[in-house]
């Protein structure tokens, strides 16, 4: 396939292209079918709105609070520095995020070999999937960054158009991360690639990352003071959060003037969203947008047209090693199968990193911050809940892919059905990996959680504690995977590697949360009357409830797939 | 992982340390009283209708004083609630009080009566009303310890 498709036509036909692109990828990732419905519009409207104000209202309260007890000035303010720190660190978030979803959907997403047989240029698909980006870029600031600057114009008393000049800037800041994100896809790619082909690079990368983040937390320990006490210690702990603000000011002046973009300067007593430096940093914001684009164009663009037009399933040298068969049960072969999978596309490590690495690093850390506070009975209880609710987060976020297990095998999904044998033991096979990691990280969280709290309350407690955990994410696993039974989404992952919006993840993840916060709610109530007493009650609640997802899980099995055929 | 799940465990990670520290500690009821051993004033900051302005650095002289130029800002001004809040004029005097845990850190601004300025004590702010001007300013610990920090203030 050579790069000669002439762009014919005039330029309102390749923007029609442009258009006709841009909405039907719109229309393949997100549900767009509430359109043409006036009542689920007018609903989906309806929920939008309620999510913006309530993520405006927490944004304005936090600010208010910060104000009233003077947490970053001793005057009734909140510095723009503060809110140029949290807008920093979301546009780097953004940025990593970013850069891993463009590397799949730019250069590794199976719709470009669909999208280049359509009748437009290689850079009309190119630019169509950029703009879906940031189309999705907009989307997500609408849910957080934006009603975070709008909670704090109207914590600070700003004027009405301040509003309108938040929406302005946003459409032109929205560009800046997923720009960023298409010239860091680069070396990304090149990065990804190169660990894929040679595995021991692979696993000495990880090693690295383990080791470095093991050194990093350690290193946070050693800082931890022996005495935290926030309200004895405001004095210097004040100074010291100026220091760091000053200190980040100045490093990061650029981001600084970004958000004074946004929010406006102070100027003696008064903020003015417009003075002598907004034209220079719109000035500044609008020659980086305009130079990220052209490096996109000139660097991503033939990359991205050389990998969409490569079909790198079939590129492969199989090096096959012969080996003596070996017959084995389908379930253990259906296990070795996911394994193997799972290995070499690093979910069963990213998973085990999580689970059996950073979950009870995270833990350790917590409970040394705790251990230096000098607290009273209610203290201590809220620290176990804390440590439950945190460990259980953690673990149950890890299930939210297996709201997708079986929808990611798009279009080979009846594979599952046409094997010889029964469909739970192909299906549970897909989940084994889970199963196994999250007793692994469960146990290592616990042996870190019976080091502080064993004396404390006692052996028996801290196994509860371990058994609690495990069922509860079990119970989770398995309720996951029943989503995407019962509402599977194999056409979206047939032609997209990845979907953004998965209803069954979605409601994965809201129930991670709600579990997480009733067993915190339950072990703070129950911990009151007795430690024991509570545990066994929440152990036995979590063990009862495991049973019931996972028997729940084996029915659908039976209903949806026996109905299927 | 969901970036938004990541921010919310993040969060909540974070905030479990405030919530135990804010409502968990031990009641100290018997804890011994730390007086002040110092109070140090290094800059005063224009203050005007909740909002803070430029600040100004003190140059110590050759006793050992700390001394402040302020512009003033030209308007008539009068001694009334409405006429202190609208004064430009309005300057905060930035101490600080050594140690960070003192019991009692509690100062008074003292400076002579004038009918050219307005000491606010419990801002620790002096509205101007007239210029040219000097204003000779002790702030002194009010939990026994003794202490004061002199400054001077020219309005010009």
């Amino acid at each position: 396939m050579t790069e000669r498709v002439k762009e014919k036509g005039s330029l309102k036909r390749t923007l029609k292209n442009l258009i006709t692109l841009v909405v039907m990828q719109l229309k393949e990732k997100m549900d767009l079918s509430y359109l043409g419905n006036f009542r689920k519009t007018l609903f989906k409207a309806v929920y939008f709105a309620i999510e913006f104000i309530v993520v405006t209202v927490l944004c304005y309260f936090l600010f208010y609070f910060c104000k009233v007890f003077k947490v970053f000035s001793l005057a009734d303010d909140v510095p723009v520095s503060v809110v140029s720190l949290i807008f920093t660190l979301m546009l780097s978030l953004s940025v990593i995020f970013g850069t891993v979803g463009l590397v799949k959907a730019l250069y590794l997403s199976r719709d470009n070999l669909v999208l280049l047989t359509f009748p437009a240029s290689s850079s009309t698909i190119f630019l169509s999937k950029i703009i879906v980006y940031y189309i999705y870029e907009l989307r997500k600031n609408f849910m957080f960054l934006i009603p975070f600057f709008v909670g704090y114009g109207v914590a600070q008393g700003f004027k009405i158009y301040y509003y309108g000049w938040i929406l302005l800037t946003f459409l032109f800041v929205s560009l800046l991360p997923v720009l960023i994100s298409a010239l860091v896809s680069i070396p990304a790619l090149f990065i990804y690639q190169g660990l894929k082909r040679v595995k021991a690079l692979q696993y000495a990368v990880v090693t690295l990352g383990v080791l470095a983040i093991v050194g990093g937390v350690y290193y946070l320990i050693s800082l931890i003071p022996q005495d935290i006490n926030l309200q004895k210690n405001w004095g210097s702990i004040y100074w010291e959060i100026q220091g760091f603000l000053d200190g980040y000011t100045n490093a990061f002046a650029l981001l600084s003037g970004l958000t004074e973009l946004i929010v406006g300067k102070r100027i003696g007593t008064t903020y003015y969203i417009f003075n002598s430096s907004t034209l220079l940093y719109f000035g500044i914001l609008a020659g980086t947008l305009i130079l990220l684009t052209a490096l996109c164009f000139l660097l991503s663009k033939p990359l991205f047209y050389k990998m969409a037009s490569t079909p790198f399933e079939f590129k492969k040298k199989n090096e096959l090693a012969k080996r003596k068969n070996v017959v084995r049960s389908p379930f253990i072969s259906a296990v070795r199968k996911e394994i193997s999978v799972g290995l070499r596309n690093n979910e069963a490590v990213n998973l085990f990193v999580l689970l059996v690495i950073i979950q009870p690093l995270a833990v350790e850390l917590l409970n040394k911050l705790y251990s230096a506070m000098n607290t009273r009975f209610i203290g201590m209880q809220m620290t176990i809940a804390f440590n439950l609710l945190i460990v259980l987060l953690i673990n149950l976020s890890s299930n939210i892919t297996v709201a997708s297990v079986y929808s990611r095998d798009g279009a080979a999904s009846y594979l599952n059905k046409v094997q010889p044998s029964a469909y739970g033991t192909l299906l549970v096979s897909k989940i084994v990996i889970n199963i196994l990691v999250g007793f692994l990280g469960v146990v290592a969280t616990t042996v870190i959680f019976g080091v502080f709290y064993t004396e404390i309350i006692g052996l028996p407690s801290v196994i509860l504690f371990g058994v609690t955990v495990y069922s509860l994410f079990l119970a989770h696993l398995f309720w996951s995977a029943e989503m995407d039974i019962m509402k599977p989404q194999y056409e979206q992952y047939a032609t997209f590697s990845e979907q953004a919006n998965n209803p069954n993840e979605n409601l994965s993840a809201i129930l991670c949360f709600l579990i997480s916060f009733i067993a915190f709610g339950i072990i703070m109530f129950l911990s009151l009357e007795g430690t024991f007493g509570a545990w066994i009650k929440i152990c036995v609640l979590g063990i009862i409830f495991a049973v019931i997802k996972i028997s729940s899980y084996f029915t659908k099995i039976g209903v949806f797939y026996v109905g299927r055929e | 992982m969901k970036k938004v799940v990541i921010i919310l465990i993040g969060a909540i990670y974070i905030g479990s340390v405030f919530i135990v520290n804010f409502f968990g500690l031990q009641i100290d009821f018997f804890s011994s009283f730390t007086y002040q051993e110092r109070i140090e004033c290094n800059t005063i900051t224009r203050f005007s209708g909740g909002m803070s302005g430029n600040t100004f650095e003190g140059r110590t002289d050759e006793r050992g004083m700390k001394n402040f130029t302020v512009k003033f800002i030209d308007g008539e001004y009068t001694k009334d609630e409405e006429g202190l809040k609208t004064n430009p004029n309005t300057l905060r005097l930035d101490y600080r009080v050594y140690p960070d845990n003192a019991t009692d850190k509690s100062v008074k601004i003292i400076a002579e009566e004038s009918k050219y300025y307005v000491v606010d004590n419990t801002k620790a702010t002096i509205t101007v009303l007239d210029a040219p001007l000097g204003i000779h300013v002790t702030i002194s610990s009010a939990d026994g310890s003794n202490l004061s920090e002199k400054i001077y203030i020219i309005i010009y």
